[in-house]
């Protein structure tokens, strides 16, 4: 479903792309101006990369379609509702254009899940683990923070040190960028929905 | 200085494989102490010649040259009081040259020049060998130790491990707001983690509220026409094409449209 989402985005948005494409070249030369070093070194950096006004434009556009794709699709839902911030998280990751282990590990996911359902196996060394806590081995304080944020950083449990400090600065940044988009997108969405719905029966 | 001369010449008209030097020196080997000096040099020289021969075409003896130098250079203290009287018997034997050599090294006075050739034309095999373990050098990066810190590869790799961490961490702190004041990496790895906390605790609110925003939209017929380009431009779409508005609303909407425009380079 992933995959046939990404080809919805492309059919759909043809028209709205073109619009888009010229506004998006134009920014992304004076970006490119201003930010190349000739080593191209500062493009990369998360701050830059997640700040820039082309990446919002283009997360808010590609979020809006998938919001209307599944307002669409799935309206009865009698499960557990994650399904917008799967949505968005998913789009974010996509946005990422796949040069992270997060947004990679955020894609997997979805499809794992697809592919195979949810089932839980009972783990073998979850023994060990008790035994463990029961002896009371305690890690330095640095490891143990470091445990912590490998699991909130998506696909970053095994992930040495360094890289883990580089995905979590990228992964920082991108969720910065989305919480911004989210909040102004719910607004408009809302003005929308409320002038819409009183100015529907007159306008059209 | 005669005598090299000649012995020079005679040399390199010989055959460079044949090491015995009676068969090119003419005059017999004695014993006297003056000829036996002299003897000294001239064997020193020839030694030293022959090496330079032996080195020079056999790159494959080098290693075994080296050896003959470096136990030559041990046997410097046994070898000093034999080198003269046996310098006759030993003429045919390797060992016994290298011998002489290091005999004549240690006869400062008149084996200047010989040392000096047979340095010269030991300086090939013998770099190398005084400093086994400096050849593999010429790859390594020469680094300048700060002072106080250890040279040690180990150390060096070490410490730019570090470096890089560190550098990591104080971008990860320029991100996240507040952790400029923490010194330490357990306190910013804290604050760190409450912040990406707090940003999943605000994709959550905020998911919820635009699936409530979906659900209603979803639920009014007219929104599904709208089909905005551009979220910048779907403000203008949407109230474009109302001239007609409530008046509570009008000036809400108004503030709200203008908010919202200029969200994005504010929140920049």
């Amino acid at each position: 479903m992933a995959s046939n989402q990404t080809n919805c985005d492309v059919s759909s948005q043809q028209e709205p792309n073109q619009l888009r494409k010229k506004r998006r070249k134009s920014t992304q030369t004076t970006e490119s101006h201003l930010q190349n070093d000739g080593t191209g070194e500062a493009k990369n950096q998360p701050t830059v990369r997640w700040r820039t006004n082309t990446a919002r434009r283009i997360y808010s556009s590609k979020l809006l379609e998938a919001l209307r794709r599944s307002r669409r699709t799935t309206s009865p839902r009698g499960e557990k509702t994650r399904e917008v911030r799967e949505t968005a998280d998913r789009v974010l990751a996509v946005a990422a254009r796949g040069k992270t282990r997060w947004s990679r590990a955020i894609l997997a996911k979805r499809a794992r899940l697809l592919r195979v359902k949810k089932v839980k196996k009972p783990k073998v060394g979850c023994d060990r683990m008790l035994q463990e806590s029961e002896k009371r081995k305690k890690l330095p304080a640095v490891e143990r923070k470091v445990k912590v944020l490998s699991r909130l950083v998506p696909g970053c449990r095994k992930v040495s040190f360094l890289n883990l400090l580089e995905e979590a600065s990228d992964y920082i940044a991108a969720l910065e960028m989305q919480v911004k988009v989210m909040t102004t997108l719910s607004e408009i969405l809302a003005v929308a929905g409320g002038g819409a719905g009183v100015g529907g029966g007159s306008s059209s | 200085m005669d005598p090299p001369l000649i012995n020079e010449n005679s040399f390199s008209a010989a055959n460079p494989s044949s090491y015995s030097l009676t068969e090119i020196w003419p005059f017999p080997p004695s014993s006297s102490t003056a000829l036996g000096l002299r003897m000294a040099n001239l064997t020193d020289r020839g030694g030293s010649l022959d090496e330079s021969n032996v080195t020079e075409p056999s790159g494959g003896n080098g290693n075994g040259n080296r050896k003959g130098i470096d136990l030559s250079s041990e046997e410097d203290d046994s070898s000093k009081t034999v080198s003269t009287t046996t310098s006759a018997h030993d003429l045919n034997d390797l060992n016994g040259k290298r011998r002489k050599i290091s005999g004549s090294r240690n006869e400062n006075s008149e084996s200047r020049v010989e040392i000096e050739a047979s340095s010269a034309a030991k300086n090939k095999p013998a770099e190398p060998s005084c400093k086994p373990s400096e050849p593999p050098m010429q790859d390594y990066i020469h680094v300048r130790a700060r002072r106080g810190q250890a040279t040690d590869s180990h150390s060096l790799a070490e410490r730019a491990r570090r470096d890089k961490i560190s550098e990591r961490m104080k971008m990860l702190q320029d991100l996240v707001p507040g952790c400029n004041k923490v010194i330490g990496k357990a306190l910013a790895l804290d604050e760190i983690i409450n912040y990406i906390q707090s940003l999943h605790c605000q994709v959550e609110f905020l998911s919820m509220k635009l699936e409530a925003v979906n659900s209603r939209m979803s639920m009014s017929p007219a929104i599904e026409s709208l089909h905005p380009k551009d979220p910048f431009d779907a403000t203008g779409m949407i109230f474009g094409p109302q001239p007609t508005r409530d008046y509570v609303q009008g000036p809400q909407s108004e503030w709200l449209h203008m908010q919202v425009g200029g969200s994005f380079k504010r929140a920049m």
